[in-house]
């Protein structure tokens, strides 16, 4: 049986009126937003509260969601970065990235690098803004397309591109620092 | 261009390759309750670092109570596929509908055997279930199936990873109305599942928790062999008859090479011929040459399915005909003889009913000699059938029917297994690409060990060891729901000192594939 296409559509409408009709949202986002923060986290404890922090905040201001043909995920995407934003601010610590070989692999293919980037993109990274690591990690680690960047970025998918391509650039250029 | 320090300050922690949470962990903190009961109380969502940043010595803890999520697990739809891409064709369970309120015992296709004593079902609050209820049961026996099926092959061993070697899996639920049921308390089902692998003692049975993918060791394995059936007994023939046997047309005989294939070593110097009656027989798809040929005895006497399949050339096919053994080089030599003694006679009869009576007698003995030729003939052929069908029965008692049986106590996914330490030997960094040279967006790699029936999912497919004494086959899903693969062959090209490899994948073309076509692969 194929699911109706205004489905989610219609959960969130629901879910205005009534708190209760938000479960499904939550079943079914709540793997995908736990996974997204723990890249983001050092422990488990941490990213299970900054989670729960993000569905109640999503519950909370339901009511001033609008649907404007971005996936709602990239909404509570937006929420958790937030978050997570303001856990960092608040405890002083250095923020997690996590990478793994796939993602390393294509960073190495789009830099035109040898795919034994491990050392040297781990030393990179550190040269690079929040901004630019985001954009690194969503493109790259967390192999989103550029639309949904942009969704989640609050900003246009060409602009999204664009600042990409451009962060491309600048790890190319780390590079050849680090390597003289 | 800003000039770049070549020493920063560390801005980030880089953590590489963590590990993937598992689905306890994911499920443990799901509460939609508290979610509610905060949103709803606009509570003001407090992380605990700012009470460490306040200054207090002692972190205060949000305890969030924790229970098990309330999802109906009323099906098995929602153990997440591993691989999103994979086909959707797994083997899909039979159903069979039994009296609640009866002893019953069911037969799957496979000679399994299901044992339901009366009055064993009940529902979740713990009522009795009255009436009919539907009992739905599937098995997986090899690695294609187990590849299709998405079930978690993974085992964790006091926090060692583990793979499982599968003598057989078998999953059964049971509902009445949509609804689930469940095993009474004191009673249980007994599943005598049919194996067709070697009666070993290594194995053990396994219970999956399908909420966490997690397997629960349950106790030693129970198996019980069994002679393999009788074979049938050969057709007897019709009085012999002086008839000269025809001649087949060339288009339509075969041979069958059976190097490589021990299954089909009875074949080999046997020639078939189309059955006359088989209405599938194309010339053009007799003229071609085959990879691979399946060969099965059919009921009728003398008869064969033969499935030609992985054609030379052109598009990917398969070619089914049935066919007879026609001759074999012994019998081609009684036909000769038989045909040439046939000529003489007749020739001569017809000299001798010119000729006396004395004449006539002598050339009657020698009808008598043809005869017994024609005897021989007959008897060779049959002979060659008896021989087709005594090898069929060696093969068949060397692959015996083992069952393994289960005293289950609730439904789900059970397991005979055997649990396996990763391969290791030689560790290789892959790429992916076609033959082509075509750069391949893997979704999912595993690594096969033939001659045992296990699955070992690489879930770092840019990383991983093989053992290089194995006879080791790849299979790689893409991105794009294709089938690729990687023979032993290739390994065999990849020593220690190896340290990066590009896999060059043969590809199937279709999006669609099944058990039969992974099956095919790892012969």
């Amino acid at each position: 049986m194929e699911e109706d296409p205004h489905l989610e559509e219609k959960q969130i409408e629901e879910a205005k009126k009534n708190p209760q009709s938000f479960e499904p949202l939550y079943k079914k986002y709540y793997e995908r937003i736990l996974r997204f923060v723990y890249k983001r986290m050092e422990n488990l404890d941490d990213t299970r509260e900054i989670t729960s922090s993000v569905f109640i905040k999503a519950l909370s201001n339901i009511s001033k969601y609008t649907y404007r043909g971005h996936p709602f995920s990239s909404w509570l995407y937006r929420i958790a970065l937030n978050e997570i934003t303001q856990f960092y601010r608040d405890a002083n610590k250095m923020r997690v990235i996590s990478i793994d070989t796939y993602g390393i692999s294509r960073v190495a293919d789009e830099t035109g690098k040898d795919r034994d980037l491990n050392p040297v993109l781990a030393k990179a990274m550190q040269h690079l803004s929040e901004e630019e690591v985001l954009l690194l990690e969503l493109r790259f680690f967390e192999d989103k397309a550029f639309a949904e960047v942009g969704a989640i970025l609050d900003i246009t998918e060409n602009n999204a591109k664009v600042k990409t391509y451009r962060v491309i650039d600048k790890l190319r250029e780390i590079f050849k620092k680090l390597n003289d | 261009m800003k000039k770049i320090k070549t020493r920063a300050m560390k801005k980030y922690s880089i953590k590489e390759n963590r590990p993937e949470l598992t689905k306890d962990e994911i499920e443990q903190g799901m509460d939609f309750n508290k979610i509610k009961s905060k949103a709803n109380s606009g509570a003001k969502v407090v992380s605990l670092k700012r009470y460490v940043l306040m200054g207090m010595a002692a972190t205060v803890i949000v305890t969030l109570t924790i229970f098990w999520p309330q999802i109906s697990t009323g099906d098995q739809t929602h153990l997440k596929n591993e691989i999103a891409q994979l086909p959707t064709n797994t083997n899909t369970p039979d159903t069979f509908v039994v009296k609640s309120e009866t002893d019953t015992t069911l037969i799957y296709s496979s000679g399994s055997k299901i044992t339901i004593p009366a009055n064993a079902f009940v529902y979740e609050n713990g009522d009795p279930v009255k009436g009919n209820v539907k009992i739905n049961y599937r098995e997986f026996h090899k690695v294609s199936e187990i590849l299709l099926s998405s079930i978690p092959m993974r085992y964790d061993s006091a926090g060692k990873e583990m793979y499982f070697e599968s003598a057989g899996m078998f999953d059964i639920s049971a509902q009445q109305d949509e609804k689930q049921v469940f095993i009474k308390k004191d009673k249980s089902l007994n599943v005598e599942m049919a194996t067709l692998d070697k009666a070993e003692k290594k194995y053990n049975q396994y219970l999956l928790n399908e909420k966490t993918g997690q397997w629960s060791f349950i106790k030693r394995d129970e198996m019980e062999v069994l002679p393999a059936p009788a074979a049938p007994a050969p057709a007897k023939t019709d009085s012999i008859k002086l008839t000269r046997p025809v001649k087949p047309l060339n288009e339509r005989m075969f041979t069958v090479d059976a190097t490589g294939r021990p299954d089909l070593e009875i074949y080999n110097n046997v020639v078939f011929e189309v059955a006359k009656d088989c209405k599938n027989f194309n010339v053009e798809e007799s003229k071609t040459e085959w990879g691979m040929v399946n060969i099965a005895k059919l009921e009728k006497a003398y008869t064969y399915k033969v499935t030609f399949s992985y054609p030379m050339s052109g598009p990917q096919r398969t070619y089914e005909v049935t066919a007879n053994p026609v001759k074999d080089g012994n019998m081609e030599k009684a036909l000769a003889k038989y045909d040439a003694l046939y000529d003489v006679y007749k020739k001569r009869l017809n000299e001798a009913e010119k000729a006396d009576l004395a004449a006539h007698q002598a050339l009657l003995k020698e009808k008598t000699t043809y005869e017994n030729v024609f005897q021989n003939y007959v008897e060779l052929q049959r002979k060659n059938e008896a021989l087709t069908i005594k090898n069929a029965n060696q093969v068949a008692e060397a692959t015996q029917v083992v069952y393994r049986t289960f005293q289950i106590k609730q439904f789900g996914i059970w397991n005979s297994d055997c649990p396996q330490s990763m391969p290791q030997g030689v560790e290789v960094f892959a790429n992916f690409e076609t033959a082509d040279g075509k750069k391949v967006n893997v979704a999912g790699v595993y690594l096969v060990e033939k001659g045992k029936n296990a699955l070992y999912n690489l879930y770092v497919p840019e990383k991983f060891s093989f053992n290089p004494d194995a006879e080791n086959v790849l299979l790689v899903i893409t991105r794009d729901h294709k089938l690729g693969w990687v023979k032993n062959n290739v390994f065999e090209g990849i020593d220690k000192t190896t340290k990066n490899f590009t896999f060059k994948l043969n590809m199937l073309s279709k999006d669609n594939y099944t058990s039969a076509d992974i099956d095919g692969i790892l012969i």
